[in-house]
């Protein structure tokens, strides 16, 4: 994982590196052109058109590598049709199972490190997180756990944005998924005496801050 | 600033309500009571206290927010023959608190005939209203309930089931 970050990383900065000298400006005319070349006229300039009202004309799609709570590890395709408007839609992976996720970013601002405002929805399918109970009852309880959530954040944004940068968001998320095998669970830990006789799927929840950090790559 | 700082207090006022929670709503538990002797005379009846465990419920018990009320208990009897409820004119089941504890003995649930119909070989109390947190009354996963009735009882000895329909929801609050 640690390695994966690093190579993420180097690719960006050379990436970002590749940027900068393409958009360097070229050298001033040397003082010992010829002299006698008359200048150029000026050639009149169309003016750019608004960029929040048109489609995006540099690279519109790309991946997104990231990790954090409660989406786990996930990977997606981000489009960018305008360029302050991300969408995302891919798979995550939240070290038991696997799910799928989609959002959306706004990025209004094109500054070196520069504020975002998402929303994030997923679904983490049923998976066995049993290793993380104590005791009879929590490793039956955890035997098959799924969930959705939504989240809402505000996040940072470090990169020259137009072919990669790197993000670190925080926010607030609801999730909330079926509890399974609440019956043998109980049953587990109450030694014999009693006898479950029936229960419904419980439903777990959790409304509390969420974080990620990540980073995206436009490739073409 | 202000407005900064109202969003700022928005933004901390909704995450002072985060919480973590595990609700279900229809967990029933049943255990058998002891044979109670058969006396077919009109009269109050009371049976034993019964230590009913309800097992490792998961739960913080010592939560303010997480909750075990009772829905319903109902008397099942199992022992065979033709004896049945139907002489038992009002049924009522309570908890009592452990020992040494400041909590009161409070009535859980109740069975009135003349409001609830004739009993037949199940005798089904109905949750009183003012649900009571059950968590605070446990004592080593148990809770103590006792089963007092007025009328006549079955003439002969019987056996039977106690079923409690509870509803449990553990949860906790942060920060």
């Amino acid at each position: 994982m640690k390695l994966v970050a690093l190579v993420a990383l180097f690719i960006g900065s050379v990436a970002w590196a590749q940027e900068r000298n393409a958009a360097a400006p070229s050298p001033p005319t040397s003082p010992l052109s010829d002299p006698t070349e008359a200048p150029a006229p000026p050639r009149a300039v169309a003016p750019n058109p608004p960029e929040r009202s048109s489609l995006h004309g540099g690279r519109r799609f790309g991946l997104q590598l990231d990790a954090g709570a409660p989406g786990g590890a996930t990977l997606a395709l981000v489009a960018r049709p305008w360029r302050f408007l991300r969408v995302n839609g891919g798979m995550a992976w939240n070290y038991f199972g696997f799910g799928v996720k989609g959002g959306v970013t706004l990025a209004p601002f094109r500054w070196g490190i520069a504020p975002t405002l998402g929303v994030e929805g997923g679904h983490l399918f049923q998976a066995d997180a049993s290793r993380l109970g104590n005791g009879a009852t929590a490793k039956r309880l955890l035997g098959s756990i799924g969930y959705s959530y939504v989240s809402g954040d505000v996040g940072l944004e470090l990169g020259p944005q137009d072919r990669f940068l790197f993000f670190v968001r925080g926010g607030i998320s609801y999730l909330s998924g079926p509890v399974k095998n609440v019956a043998e669970a109980i049953q587990a830990g109450s030694g014999g005496e009693v006898v479950v006789k029936s229960a419904g799927e419980a439903t777990a929840s959790y409304f509390g801050p969420s974080a990620k950090v990540g980073v995206v790559f436009f490739l073409y | 600033m202000r407005t900064l700082s109202l969003r700022i207090g928005a933004l901390l006022a909704l995450a002072s309500g985060c919480y973590a929670q595990i609700d279900e709503p229809t967990l029933v538990l049943s255990r058998s009571l002891p044979e109670v002797p058969g006396a077919p005379v009109a009269g109050a009846i009371t049976l034993p206290a019964i230590d009913f465990s309800v097992g490792d419920l998961s739960v913080d018990e010592t939560d303010a927010h997480s909750r075990l009320s009772l829905t319903s208990a109902s008397v099942v009897m199992t022992s065979a023959g033709g004896d049945d409820f139907g002489g038992i004119q009002s049924a009522s089941l309570r908890i009592i608190p452990p020992a040494g504890s400041s909590l009161e003995a409070k009535t859980l649930a109740s069975y009135d005939r003349s409001n609830d119909g004739q009993a037949q070989r199940t005798l089904l109390m109905k949750g009183v209203a003012g649900e009571v947190n059950l968590l605070p009354y446990l004592r080593a996963s148990s809770l103590r309930l006792e089963i007092s009735a007025s009328g006549v009882a079955p003439g002969t000895p019987w056996t039977s089931d106690l079923e409690l329909d509870l509803h449990l929801l553990g949860k906790i609050t942060f920060p």
